[in-house]
């Protein structure tokens, strides 16, 4: 784990830190993170107060360019907790995202798991309305200016 | 409740080209992962969808419908400086579908805005390869809460709309 996030952490400026507030609802900030293998955590630069409480959370790296392409991500999963200092991130487990890996085998896993969803469920295959999707992308054309 | 969020919070949910949208996983671990989504503030919700072929957050949403939205990347949405916005609130789930109305907007939506993936659609051996990415389950955020950072600035305290837990952090900072 700690060889993955020392690669990929400092290649993302910034973070999503994802926890859990009072009423059990996920809370998320943006902030920086370092990893420092040495303490076992990742460092947290978290401006502002905020209502998470002690537990389960995650760290999303994420990036993307101006077409909403060349996508990257990861997650941290692991938990918050307070030292002297303020909040600090235990990683528990690192989990690759889209541009960390094989795009053919994730693709193949989609499909498998997908056959897998329908058949537990008693469902056939849909048939996708593809003459309505071409359509949509066709229309779209016509309302960019409103749609960018 | 989107009547009574000034335009900054409007701009960024409408411009943003991701969003990142979190679910609780059995573990109670928050899971969250970038999304791209509808904005229908006349109906008082965003719109997600997530492929049958990635259905975890799906499954975590079944179990326990609380989730967060945070809009803080705005890359490509041609905004200068715009609040972040947190979203909170509880999700519902559509069947699974391969067309309706939302998903007819989504996808000219992405068409216009990813025009690298008109490609799914467009050729039989990919069509075959990715019809999985269009069997769709449709994810419907109404927030109970809102808050929001003006330009990103996450030293200060957020404006809110709504329940208690983000104006209790308000009170505190």
């Amino acid at each position: 784990m700690w060889r993955e996030l020392t690669k990929y952490i400092p290649a993302f400026p910034t973070a999503v830190l994802t926890g859990v507030d009072s009423e059990g609802y996920p809370y998320s900030v943006r902030c920086g993170a370092r990893a420092d293998e040495s303490a076992g955590r990742i460092r947290l630069d978290l401006r502002g107060e905020h209502p998470f409480v002690e537990g389960p959370a995650s760290l999303l790296c994420h990036s993307l360019n101006e077409q909403l392409w060349d996508l990257r991500n990861l997650l941290v999963r692991g938990a918050l907790e307070r030292d002297g200092a303020g909040w600090v991130f235990r990683p528990v487990r690192f989990v690759p995202g889209a541009g960390l890996g094989s795009v053919l085998k994730t693709f193949m896993e989609a499909r498998r798991v997908a056959a897998a969803y329908l058949t537990k469920r008693g469902m056939s295959r849909p048939v996708i309305p593809w003459d309505r999707i071409r359509a949509a992308k066709q229309a779209a054309a016509a309302r960019a200016d409103k749609l960018r | 409740m989107f009547d009574q969020l000034p335009p900054e919070v409007h701009a960024t949910i409408r411009q943003f080209r991701v969003a990142e949208l979190s679910t609780l996983a059995k573990d109670s671990t928050p899971i969250t992962w970038p999304v791209t989504g509808l904005f229908q503030p006349e109906r008082g919700r965003v719109v997600f969808t997530t492929s049958i072929g990635l259905p975890q957050k799906a499954l975590n949403i079944a179990r326990n419908p609380k989730v967060s939205v945070l809009y803080s990347d705005p890359t490509g949405s041609g905004l200068r400086e715009p609040a972040h916005v947190l979203l909170q609130g509880d999700a519902t789930l559509s069947e699974v579908t391969t067309w309706n109305d939302d998903l007819d907007e989504l996808w000219q939506l992405l068409a216009i805005r990813q025009p690298a993936s008109k490609s799914f659609a467009e050729y039989r051996l990919a069509r075959w390869f990715m019809d999985w990415y269009f069997m769709r389950i449709l994810i419907y955020v109404k927030p109970r809460r809102v808050a929001w950072w003006a330009r990103g600035d996450y030293a200060g305290p957020p404006r809110t709309l709504g329940s208690a837990a983000t104006e209790e952090a308000s009170r505190v900072a």
